[in-house]
């Protein structure tokens, strides 16, 4: 057996694994390092525990001082510090997979004036596979985000009127936000009774900033059901107004309308508590439409929002297979207009 | 798609010595002191085979092994322990001998893995920093085009100095009738840090390199490209192959080789893709995460 003699190391966790790593410190901000011991974690515990029996007799026979302990700890340069979006993600994704249900996962991309977010997921899970005891669980896993303490409390009251819910996170640069959406179980009904265009209240939803609790806020979407051709087309004016985004939303709008009823286009709009924020929602999905078929509006969009060419193709190609799924725009909570493309809807879980 | 199957080839480094300055060179600042496997090892290697005939291909690597006169020799005794091929890896430089290149082909060299810097001798002479060697590398691959049983391979690393030319690169090539894959490997720098100054935004390198791959596709040629974000290649994603054959190589290599960083992205602990190497520490550092670019793959549910 080679024996090692590491001046230095650090412990991570990957895929589940405890990675212990050792080598020589080269200079100040370089580590050569040596060896890379993976263990599962029950045995990492093991370890833990002899170490500290180990460390316990070697202080009987000399005090090892806590400042040279701290130095041996010292982190490496080999990985650049994780981009705190990406982390807050992931606990999204770990915390719904938690919940042992399957769920649907949702991508899209937003175009606002200089700027292409496409850290936005939603992932939807419905009351079937949550089972009837999901409220204290929801209830959790929403506190577990940050979901705001005075809202928090009012999670089962809402998840015991809703068909469904809705967790989203999306980053816009350096501010980042979770979303709980409740989708009423009695829209649907309300809908069939309301008269065309009559507006019934389909989700209720929450958006905070989970790095500030008081950035919080509250969005209404209301369903406009049985809406005919020229009907869309007027709500859609009516919230863009004149200009590229309103010429590319049509362009969608007509694609779809070519191959269903238009009725049969799940219409929304959008507004949200003390902000400007007023938007349109539509669901595509029923149309059969890959996100290609909307390249011709998707590049006036680009163009309008002036968004970099390399950037956008570079995000476009990998989705311009997908189905289109929703197309939203309109005025969002920071007053700039926006467009916004949900795609390939896909069950997970 | 890659045309060769890794886990059929094995990859031994017998030698760490170069006479270019490629300025991506990965083993730069090592070779002074990195070890080439012993001649034990590969005995050990060579007996292995010639028993148990685990691997089909051996692949002669390190820095420049057209510098070991015993080259030749070297080929035989691997072929004499049932290789079916053996492979170098190779600037190719002094393969513009036809009579040397006649040689290693006798001696059972049947495939040829050439690194291919640039489109033009301006350029790749201007990153191997040897005047003459671009001119001298494509008399080597074309003296290797004439001759019967032999399998070209090339290799381009994509830099800050190169990736504009990747489409160039494969159209330069497209006479050559032996050619079976073109790779494009980017830049990694062996270290935290892009003191170089080589790597190149991979939204910039997006366009040629795709470019490239189609155009090497429609010459008939196998692909593969290492070391860039799968998701990134969109439809072209099933040319990215970061498999490698396994390397005997000096242990110190390892360490020097972990310092880049691999596998970092911001969507790493939720994307499904298995083959992708992510980000790299350097990389990162310089352009940034690309969250707003990188779309990570669904783990999808069995229909």
């Amino acid at each position: 057996m080679s024996e090692l003699r590491p001046d230095t190391f650090r412990g991570r966790v990957a895929e589940g694994e405890v990675h212990l790593q050792f080598g020589a410190a080269r200079d100040a901000n370089t580590v050569d390092l040596q060896r890379d011991v993976v263990l599962p974690p029950l045995i990492a515990l093991r370890l833990l525990s002899r170490l500290r029996e180990a460390v316990r007799d070697a202080e009987q026979r000399a005090p090892i001082a806590p400042g040279d302990v701290v130095t041996q700890m010292g982190t490496t340069l080999l990985n650049a510090a994780p981009q705190e979006a990406g982390e807050q993600a992931a606990l999204l994704f770990r915390l719904v997979d938690g919940l042992g249900a399957p769920y649907r996962h949702e991508r899209s991309f937003r175009l606002a004036p200089g700027s292409l977010q496409s850290n936005r997921v939603l992932l939807s899970l419905g009351r079937s596979a949550l089972g009837e005891d999901a409220a204290p669980r929801l209830a959790a896993l929403a506190a577990r985000l940050g979901l705001p303490a005075a809202l928090a409390g009012s999670v089962a009251e809402h998840w015991s009127k809703a068909r469904a819910v809705h967790f989203g996170f999306e980053a816009d640069g350096a501010r980042s936000r979770y979303k709980l959406y409740f989708e009423r179980a009695a829209a649907d009904e309300e809908a069939r009774q309301a008269a065309a265009g009559t507006p019934v209240l389909l989700h209720l939803a929450w958006k905070w900033n989970p790095a500030d609790p008081a950035d919080c806020v509250t969005t209404h979407y209301h369903w406009l059901p049985r809406l005919d051709t020229a009907a869309l087309r007027k709500r859609i004016e009516r919230l863009y107004g004149d200009g590229a985004p309103l010429a590319a939303a049509l362009a969608v709008l007509d694609l779809a309308v070519a191959r269903i009823a238009p009725g049969k286009l799940q219409f929304l709009e959008v507004s949200e508590e003390g902000s400007p924020r007023l938007s349109f929602d539509v669901n595509l999905y029923d149309a059969g439409l890959a996100v290609r078929d909307a390249q011709g509006p998707l590049a006036r969009l680009r163009e309008h929002f002036a968004i970099r060419p390399g950037q956008y193709q570079a995000l476009y190609d990998q989705v311009r297979a997908l189905p289109l799924g929703h197309l939203a725009g309109g005025v969002h909570r920071d007053g700039a207009a926006f467009a916004t493309l949900y795609y390939g809807v896909e069950r997970r879980g | 798609m890659n045309r060769f199957v890794q886990d059929d080839y094995i990859e031994l480094t017998v030698h760490f010595r170069c006479n270019l300055k490629c300025q991506h060179c990965m083993i730069e600042g090592t070779m002074d002191w990195l070890q080439p496997e012993s001649e034990a090892q590969l005995a050990e290697i060579l007996a292995r085979n010639a028993e148990e005939r685990l691997w089909k291909g051996l692949i002669l690597t390190g820095s420049e092994v057209t510098l070991r006169d015993d080259l030749p020799d070297l080929a035989r005794r691997v072929r004499a322990s049932g290789f079916q091929h053996v492979r170098i890896q190779t600037h190719g430089v002094r393969l513009a001998s036809e009579s040397y290149c006649r040689e290693l082909v006798e001696a059972g060299i049947d495939e040829y893995f050439v690194s291919v810097t640039a489109a033009d001798a301006p350029t790749h002479d201007a990153i191997t920093q040897v005047p003459g060697a671009f001119d001298r590398m494509m008399r080597g691959l074309e003296n290797l085009d004439a001759m019967e049983g032999v399998t070209l391979l090339t290799n381009t690393v994509i830099t800050r100095l190169s990736y504009r030319q990747l489409p160039a690169v494969v159209e330069r090539l497209a006479h050559l009738r032996r050619l079976a894959q073109m790779e494009f490997w980017n830049y990694w720098p062996m270290k935290e840090t892009d003191d170089k100054d080589l790597i190149a935004s991979h939204l910039d390198v997006l366009p040629p390199l795709r470019a490239a791959i189609a155009r090497a596709r429609a010459l008939g040629r196998g692909v593969a490209v290492k070391n860039f974000p799968e998701c990134l290649l969109g439809e072209d994603h099933e040319s990215l192959d970061n498999r490698q054959p396994k390397l005997h190589t000096d242990p110190a290599f390892w360490p020097e080789f972990m310092r880049n960083g691999f596998h970092q992205c911001v969507h790493r602990k939720y994307c499904a893709s298995t083959q992708c190497l992510g980000l790299n520490t350097a990389y990162v550092k310089k352009f940034g995460w690309h969250a707003d670019e990188l779309v990570p793959y669904p783990i999808r549910v069995p229909a």
